[in-house]
């Protein structure tokens, strides 16, 4: 048990007691050979994964280009409809021009009530007005809010 | 008075008959480690669903009695047996014969039927995305296996011969089930010690890692953000699988049983069309094993065999093998960082070791200690499914060049 003695013990016991000798030849070589085989072999994989990457990635993005282009050309088929119908509905009654504004107004009170929401959850009762709401300006290395939503969602279940 | 007298004999036969009569102090240094154990994966959380059953497998093995008929766990029945061409051997119809529940379990272990299922598991459970999004993660995972060899050359120099020296230095891959199926093959006599020290690190890393990941890194180091992964389309999450066992199965065919599985289970989750054994694998399938694994890996360590000095000298190059993995993968990760002007955390580096995903957690928690809105998990879990395959490589390796 002279290898609990300290290191030049240790170093002594490896050299005169001849467990240099075990060390030389075979257990060497699976040392060797070890790190070698891992290290080759997953940079094979590597070099498998970027090929991989490469080729069906590259295939992937046509098949999104192309379905890009399907729901451009779709929608601008459906913008010359609207124009038409539009057109067709100014002549009618000019009063359905406005029409598209209440959309756009609908959506930001969406997003104000979904705020008034969330605020009144953190607080805990309704006893608050929402004046005006402006979009943060993070530090540099701060996230959108909303991808640190979806970044803790994902990471919760580790 | 005849009555008291018979009475009082009758007490003292079964006193004389319980656990308490033949017990053995090893028993009681045996079941006061089962109990901290339990203590650690009860109270403190330690890795519960591994580190429980194991402790309680330790706690019924350690409880003896002086019928052996009514023992869970015989170590006798597994000395190996030795034939006239010199060819060891387990006496398997024995085991089935006078073995008790758990030497029924463990032949499981012994057979090297569980570990290649539990990987059938964590295949299921695994995402490789973030591995193909940054192929470069399996350096990291290679890193960390460095230990594996580092802590083959410490037991080497501890006096341990090349089986034994390479069962310990598995531990080092922090993979259970890898760690089990080497040793079983290589030097089954040490399994117990091997399988509980390399559960125990596995249980442990939150406390091992951290020292070791602040001292090899700056705080600049640590407060790396990284971008945001490309996206992995479905195609390439289905070929990855198959590529990987083409290629590692055909050059170590060694490690076949362990990436096959692994690949196999992680093929069913990616493809979409086996919903129903993808999850029967994930839950029911993972559970039991984990429970069989446990239990019996627990039942090994029975103190007349399990307290001796080759245990610590395994416990302690088991930990030194931990270490030198977490520090390979540092090392390499700031080799990373450097190369790539500063855009990779060397702290995923420590994932290597392929303790899914406990390393990955242990990245994120320590990178978070410094920016507390960055979040490593991602990136760290590429290095650690990495140390997974890389594990396993290198347990093929062991198992070529000295099992064989």
């Amino acid at each position: 048990m002279m290898f609990f003695n300290g290191p030049q013990n240790l170093l002594a016991a490896v050299f005169e007691n001849g467990y240099w000798n075990c060390l030389s030849s075979e257990s060497l070589s699976v040392i060797l050979t070890g790190v070698v085989v891992v290290f080759c072999m997953l940079l094979v994989l590597i070099l498998a994964i970027k090929l991989i990457g490469s080729v069906f990635g590259s295939m992937g993005k046509n098949a999104e280009e192309k379905k890009a282009a399907k729901a451009e050309k779709a929608a601008a088929k459906a913008a010359a409809a609207a124009k038409k119908a539009a057109e067709a509905a100014t002549k009618a009654a000019p009063v359905a021009k406005a029409a598209p504004a209440p959309a756009a107004t609908a959506d930001q009170g969406g997003v104000i009530a979904a705020i008034s929401a969330a605020v009144y959850m953190m607080l805990g009762h309704g006893n608050f007005k929402i004046k005006s709401v402006k979009k943060a300006e993070g530090g540099r290395r701060a996230r959108n809010a909303w991808k640190m939503a979806g970044m803790q969602d994902n990471t919760r279940p580790f | 008075m005849e009555v008291l007298q018979s009475f009082w004999e009758a007490l003292c036969t079964i006193l004389a008959n319980s656990g308490f009569g033949v017990a053995q102090w090893q028993n009681y240094v045996m079941i006061a480690i089962s109990c901290l154990l339990l203590y650690l994966a009860i109270v403190k959380k330690f890795e519960p669903l591994l580190l429980l059953p194991i402790a309680f497998g330790m706690l019924l093995a350690n409880i003896p009695s002086a019928d052996a008929a009514d023992m869970v766990y015989h170590p006798e029945l597994w000395e190996m047996l030795v034939d006239e061409t010199g060819h060891r051997y387990i006496d398997y119809g024995r085991v089935l014969k006078e073995g008790g529940l758990l030497d029924i379990l463990y032949m499981g272990v012994k057979l090297g039927i569980y570990p290649p299922l539990i990987f059938l598991g964590i295949g299921a459970m695994t995402d490789f995305g973030p591995l193909i999004a940054r192929p470069s993660s399996f350096i990291l995972g290679a890193a960390a296996q460095i230990g594996i060899f580092g802590a083959f050359f410490l037991a080497l120099l501890a006096g341990q011969d090349a089986a034994s020296a390479g069962s310990i230095g598995i531990i080092g891959g922090a993979d259970g089930p890898t760690a089990i199926y080497v040793t079983k093959t290589l030097k089954p006599e040490l399994l117990g010690p091997i399988a509980v020290a390399a559960y125990s690190y596995m249980a442990l890393i939150p406390i091992i890692q951290p020292p070791f990941m602040r001292l090899l890194t700056t705080k600049k180091e640590r407060s790396v953000v990284m971008g945001q992964l490309r996206s992995v389309s479905k195609t390439e999450k289905v070929i990855f699988p198959i590529a990987v066992t083409i290629i590692v199965c055909m050059l170590v065919p060694a490690a076949t049983p362990l990436v096959g599985m692994l690949m196999l289970g992680n093929l069913m989750k990616e493809s979409g069309v086996t919903e129903r054994i993808t999850k029967t694998a994930q839950n029911e399938l993972m559970n039991i094993i984990t429970i069989f694994l446990g239990l019996s890996v627990g039942a090994t360590t029975n103190g007349q065999t399990f307290l001796t000095w080759n245990t610590i000298i395994i416990v302690l190059v088991g930990l030194g093998a931990f270490i030198l993995g977490t520090c390979f993968g540092i090392l390499f990760g700031k080799v990373m960082y450097v190369f790539s002007g500063g855009k990779i955390n060397p702290l995923i580096g420590s994932a290597g070791v392929s303790a899914v995903p406990m390393a990955a957690r242990v990245s994120q928690k320590v990178g978070q200690e410094e920016n507390p809105s960055n979040y490593l998990l991602m990136h760290a879990m590429g290095p650690n499914v990495a140390g997974v395959i890389g594990s396993a490589v290198a347990a093929g390796v062991l198992l070529t060049m000295i099992g064989h």
